[in-house]
Parts: C-alpha cells; sequence; structure tokens
C-alpha cells in the first residue's frame, strides 16, 4: 500500500500541473510586455508634437512667436518622458507584486 | 492588400492599396451623403464576423461546452480578466465597451490580412474615433465619478507648489496626448506593415523577371514576406490589445484618479 500523504502530494502534483490559469496568465504577461514595448514609443513622439502643436497655436493666437512654442515644445517632451517613466514604474509594482503573491502561494 | 503589387505602369505602388472609392452612387439620407465605401463596407463585415461568431458560440449555452462555444467563454474570461487586473473589479461595468472595442479592432485587422481585403484600421480617420470614443467615455467617466475632484489627476497631491505651474501643462498634454496616441500607434503599425509586405512582394515578382540571379532574390525575398506575414498577423493581435488594454488603464484612471 503507498502511503496516503504520498498519494495526497502525487493528486496535488497532478493537480497544479493541469492548471490551465497558468498558461493564460504567462500568454497575458507575453502579450503585456510586447505590447508596452510597441505601445510607449509612440507616446513620446506624440506627447512631443501635441505639446508643438498647442504652443504653435498660442503663439498665432497672442503673437508672442516662437517663445510659447518653445515652452511648450519642452512641455511635451516631458510630458512624453513622465509616461514612459509612469508606464515603467507600473509595470515595475506589477512584477513586485506578483512576486509577493507567489511567494504568499508557497 | 493585393497579392500583386504591380501598378499598371509597372512600378511599384504600394499606397494605392489603401484608396477609398464608393460602392453605390449618391445615396444620401436628408442631403447627407451616405454612400458606402470599401472601407464601411469592411467595418461592417468586421461588425458582421463578431456577431456572427458570439451568436453562434452562445446560442447552445451547453453546460459542458463545445469547442465553438469555448472559444467564445475563452474571449470573454480573456477580456474580462484584462480588465479585472488593469482597472479592477469596478471596471467590469464598462466591460460591453471594452470587449467591443477589442473584438471590432482583432476583426478590422485580421481581415486586413486577407489578400484583397482592405484594412480598414489603417486609415486615421478609423482609428481616430475610437480613439475619440474611449476620450469622451474617459473624460466623461471621470468627470461623472468624482466630479471636480477629476481635475487632481493634473495636479497630483503631495506636490510642492511651486512646482504646480510647471506640473499642470505637462499633465494636461500627457492627457490630451492619449487619444491621439492610441490612434496613431494603430493607424501607423497597421499602415506600416501592409505597405512594407506589399513592397517585398511586388519586389518579388520584378525580380522574377531578371533570369537566374533574380529568381535567387525572388525567393529571398518571398522567404521574408512569409516572415513578415507572421509578424503581421501578432501585430494584428498586439496592436487590438494595446488598445484595449490602454482603454482599461485610462478607465482606471478615471474611476480611482487618485493612487
Amino acid at each position: 500500500m503507498a502511503d496516503p500523504d504520498d498519494l495526497k502530494r502525487r493528486i496535488e502534483a497532478a493537480h497544479d500541473a493541469q492548471k490551465p490559469k497558468q498558461l493564460a496568465d504567462t500568454t497575458t504577461e507575453t502579450a503585456s510586455s510586447a505590447a508596452a514595448a510597441l505601445g510607449h514609443s509612440v507616446g513620446l513622439v506624440v506627447a512631443l508634437v501635441l505639446g508643438a502643436g498647442i504652443g504653435h497655436f498660442i503663439d498665432t493666437a497672442l503673437g508672442t512667436a516662437p517663445l510659447a512654442l518653445l515652452i511648450f515644445l519642452v512641455f511635451g517632451a516631458i510630458a512624453g518622458f513622465l509616461n514612459i517613466i509612469r508606464a515603467g514604474q507600473q509595470m515595475a509594482a506589477k512584477a513586485a507584486a506578483k512576486q509577493g503573491s507567489d511567494q504568499a502561494d508557497t | 492588400m493585393a497579392l500583386l503589387g504591380m501598378a499598371e505602369g509597372g512600378g511599384i505602388d504600394p499606397i494605392s492599396q489603401f484608396n477609398i472609392y464608393r460602392r453605390t452612387e449618391n445615396w444620401a439620407i436628408g442631403g447627407w451623403n451616405v454612400d458606402i465605401t470599401n472601407a464601411t463596407l469592411f467595418m461592417f463585415l468586421a461588425a458582421a464576423i463578431i456577431i456572427g461568431f458570439f451568436w453562434m458560440a452562445s446560442n447552445r449555452g451547453a453546460l459542458v461546452p463545445d469547442r465553438l462555444q469555448s472559444a467564445g467563454e475563452i474571449s470573454y474570461e480573456f477580456v474580462a480578466n484584462m480588465i479585472r487586473s488593469t482597472a479592477g473589479e469596478d471596471g467590469l461595468k464598462y466591460f460591453p465597451f471594452v470587449f467591443t472595442l477589442f473584438f471590432f479592432i482583432l476583426a478590422a485587422n485580421y481581415i486586413g490580412m486577407f489578400p484583397y481585403a482592405h484594412t480598414t484600421t489603417s486609415h486615421i480617420v478609423v482609428t481616430g474615433v475610437l480613439g475619440m470614443a474611449v476620450f469622451l467615455l474617459v473624460t466623461i467617466i471621470g468627470f461623472a465619478k468624482n466630479g471636480a475632484g477629476f481635475l487632481k489627476l493634473f495636479a497630483p497631491s503631495g506636490v510642492p507648489v511651486f512646482v504646480l505651474p510647471l506640473l499642470i501643462p505637462i499633465e494636461i498634454i500627457s492627457y490630451f496626448a492619449r487619444p491621439l496616441t492610441l490612434a496613431f500607434r494603430l493607424f501607423a503599425n497597421m499602415l506600416a506593415g501592409h505597405i512594407m509586405l506589399k513592397l517585398l512582394v511586388s519586389f518579388a515578382a520584378m525580380m522574377a523577371g531578371a533570369g537566374l540571379v533574380g529568381l535567387v532574390g525572388t525567393a529571398f525575398t518571398m522567404v521574408i514576406a512569409v516572415a513578415i506575414t507572421a509578424l503581421e498577423m501578432l501585430v494584428a493581435f498586439l496592436q487590438a490589445y494595446v488598445f484595449a488594454i490602454l482603454t482599461c488603464v485610462y478607465l482606471s484612471d478615471a474611476l480611482h484618479p487618485h493612487h
């Protein structure tokens, strides 16, 4: 007769091996990393161009060329970088939270 | 995209695949032109495919699902998990919006991968409207849920007062960049991918007429074209995913602006 504890351990191992959730998690993770890689580069350019656009609009409205354009170009660049830094922080926080929950599981 | 990229003159014309032309003659409702173009046709097709698929997947409703029903359930779970993990449980109220958005873009992108099909998401006017819809929805939800407190998104608490004049314009720019980023990313990716495919395949076709060396070049270019097609299949999914997940992130901002 096999040891009942051993049998329990083997059943649990078999259950763990078939967990469909694990697979879904890794798929989503790969997809989000790829999404992040593709996604945040565009944000940098768009924020810069938007800043320049707002600056140009203010310049034509108030006749302050090229002062507002220059100022808002800098704002746009900072906004673009800020977006990327925030996205990075969020990813790091998520990774840390996941690591924490993994340790809590075991 | 048409398989052979040869223009009438014999040169390569990678842009004509994006041309929009009317399929009907001067249809009008109340003075407004409502002609069906190839773009509207393929948008209807995308919607019809999604509705058809989910209708077939859900009309049996068996306890033990068959393959089609499983596919439908997995699609549901995929989007639900995406919302839950980024916007939290209260984001699930907006499930229908994110679900529709994701599957419309996904279907439109994949339809575009068929030869002779029109890629509606390669037009900035289509992606722009989608981005605008997300932007308006998020802004309305933000103000409806938090009132004027939503403006705290632009002035985070705990920031020294003298930094605010610098920070507020930056935050406002980054807020208004959102719909543009959404629209531009999807549009640029689809456009660039289809132009690249067309160029590669036309190049292969042109080289085939240049003797033995040309044939080697054709074979090489075709191998690359096949690889790029596979990459475009991935991009088609990823761009739909990015669009949907960023919508969730923005929804999360609107629901919980201070964190």
